[in-house]
């Protein structure tokens, strides 16, 4: 019931930070300006309008995120507001799980609003969106949780500049994680190979949630892989919250 | 407040100029051609680690930029030097983006004139898209055409034929290169190669089928031998087969695995319901994709099929490959029977 009200508070004020607005104007441009590139293409305007639709539901998610996430809790101390909460009988944990479910409600609207708006445009241009479409935006959604609990994280230890960096950074890395073990063959066998292999299990892989180029072109997805992915993001997710809390628990404020 | 908003605008405006012309001189002194841009296109492995997740949309906007080299290729030296490591770059980026492969198949074997580029780009298109017909089918069309090379053309005809669903002319280019090259072995070592080595279990179920039918098929070309024998013979053409084996020209009734039956057509060829079943069905997805296509367009759906014709969806229809049969469609449901 606690973290019910911190996250329905969370929401309320996330809500009304004009960022939000501002980031889903620019996505909504992206979305319906994508048709421009599709004229100079050889009739695969509809593919293209869907990748750079993708491409903008993850990318503008990633940035609210980012930049709605890393002063969650930041914010509150800074203003000193944590102060009317961290007095009443309520767990530091429940802060964090309160602020972090308000987020993911946040992120749950603007992603279908985002798909709501590129389903209707595609199907405008004559397109079709198929059940891979939907996988791919689900996985999209998964990732931005990932996100979020890192930059709930960030915004625990330091200052939401620094914060923002650090997870933008994490989430290009992220995606380029298998750089990290397909290395030449003199690497084999050795150290370097060890500890890139060891960095390439505690960076999150992100390009996991990725299957936008198997819903642009209409390959279809296994329902097991997706669930697959969902498991591994949940469990990363639930890691970044409990070290948030633990942060959060030894900050003096 | 007028006199304001009027220096406002004319200062705004008069600084919008001075932008647009100092960006014309800044172009004109950094103009670079393609060539020069693209020695700077970083190796496909390195591209696709670090876009973020938006390998699909970098891959985009490289083909963007390769339609445009081709065409400036195509007007000015036309050497289309870096054309196959864009289309490389590209594939890697995105390998299900079939268009690449197809069009970038095309420009190689028909711009540049490089063969072996040109089919190593369609090769390695097909693991990641093995149900696009265009692949195999610009495959069999550099081989025949620019090697006159129709052994291997046959060979790819036979598997853009066999995939997804291929137009009328594809299946009937197939045949014909088959019957004149007796590809019948070709088409049995290709199938059981992909009995034997895909992942896909209904791709390996497609294949076991299709086996099936090269049998059947070559089955129906040495009962239409045993069948012009006997009309020489005799002067007719038997009713049945069964009169074959009554007369001793046949020494059983063949068996159809696939549970068909054989039929002989008025001209004397004997055909197996099994082969044509599967071409009709082939045929029916390929006219009920066009009659979606059709009502994406015209928001109905067509009162008859010639319709599609006159709408421009496709220059004709297929004809259903039973003897004698026409198309069945209900223009209610706009489903083809």
């Amino acid at each position: 019931m606690r973290i019910l009200a911190v996250a329905q508070n969370t929401f309320r004020e996330a809500v009304r930070d004009k960022v939000l607005y501002v980031l889903l104007f620019f996505a909504a441009s992206t979305i319906l300006g994508s048709k421009a590139l599709g004229w100079i293409s050889i009739g695969q305007d509809v593919k293209i309008v869907k990748d750079i639709s993708l491409a903008a539901v993850s990318i503008f998610g990633v940035l609210i995120a980012i930049f709605v996430g890393t002063s969650l809790v930041y914010k509150e101390i800074d203003k000193r507001t944590i102060y009317t909460i961290i007095c009443r009988p309520m767990a530091r944990w429940e802060f964090i799980a309160g602020k972090y479910l308000g987020m993911a409600l946040l992120l749950a609207i603007v992603t279908a609003v985002m798909t709501l708006v590129t389903t209707g445009y595609v199907l405008s241009l004559g397109g079709s969106v198929d059940a891979t479409f939907f996988q791919a935006v689900l996985l999209i959604y998964w990732e931005l949780l990932l996100i979020t609990a890192l930059a709930v994280l960030m915004s625990s230890v330091t200052s939401p500049i620094l914060g923002a960096l650090i997870v933008f950074s994490a989430f290009v890395v992220g995606h380029a994680t298998t750089i990290l073990i397909d290395l030449p063959d003199h690497f084999k066998g050795t150290w370097t190979e060890f500890v890139l292999t060891c960095v390439y299990y505690v960076i999150p892989n992100l390009s996991n949630f990725n299957i936008r180029a198997e819903a642009a072109n209409g390959v279809a997805v296994a329902p097991a892989y997706v669930l697959w992915a969902m498991a591994y993001g949940s469990v990363y997710t639930i890691m970044l919250l409990v070290l948030a809390s633990l942060a959060f628990e030894d900050k003096d404020v | 407040m007028g006199r304001k908003l009027i220096i406002a605008a004319v200062t705004l405006g008069v600084a919008f100029s001075i932008c647009i012309v100092s960006q014309k001189r800044m172009d004109a002194m950094r103009s670079r051609t393609f060539e020069q841009e693209l020695l700077y296109l970083p190796n496909e492995k390195l591209l696709d680690g670090f876009t973020a997740g938006m390998s699909s949309v970098v891959a985009d906007l490289l083909w963007i930029q390769c339609i445009q080299y081709t065409a400036e290729q195509f007007r000015g030296d036309f050497k289309f030097v870096w054309l196959d490591h864009m289309l490389k770059t590209i594939t890697r980026l995105d390998p299900y983006f079939t268009d690449v492969y197809q069009w970038g198949g095309v420009f190689l074997a028909m711009l540049k004139h490089d063969d072996d580029a040109s089919i190593n780009l369609l090769k390695s298109g097909i693991p990641h898209n093995p149900t696009s017909w265009q692949l195999p089918f610009e495959i069999a069309r550099t081989y025949v055409l620019n090697r006159k090379d129709e052994v291997n053309g046959a060979r790819y005809m036979a598997m853009a034929a066999a995939t997804g669903d291929p137009p009328q002319f594809v299946i009937d280019w197939a045949k014909n290169l088959q019957q004149r090259h007796n590809m019948y072995d070709v088409e049995r070592g290709m199938w059981l190669d992909i009995i034997q080595h895909s992942g896909d279990e209904s791709m390996r179920g497609t294949a076991q089928r299709r086996l099936t039918e090269v049998d059947l098929r070559q089955l129906c070309d040495a009962l239409t031998e045993a069948l012009k024998a006997y009309s020489t013979r005799t002067g007719s053409v038997p009713a049945s087969l069964q009169e074959m084996v009554d007369s001793g020209d046949l020494a059983r009734l063949p068996e159809d695995p696939l549970g068909g039956s054989f039929i002989i057509t008025a001209d004397g060829t004997v055909l197996s319901t099994s082969v044509l079943d599967t071409e009709k069905e082939a045929r029916i997805r390929l006219l009920n994709g066009w009659i979606e296509k059709f009502e994406v367009k015209e928001r109905r759906l067509p009162a008859k099929l010639d319709e599609l014709i006159t709408s421009g969806i496709t220059h004709g229809l297929p004809v259903n490959p039973f003897p004698g049969a026409q198309w069945e469609y209900d223009p209610a449901t706009g489903q083809v029977k």
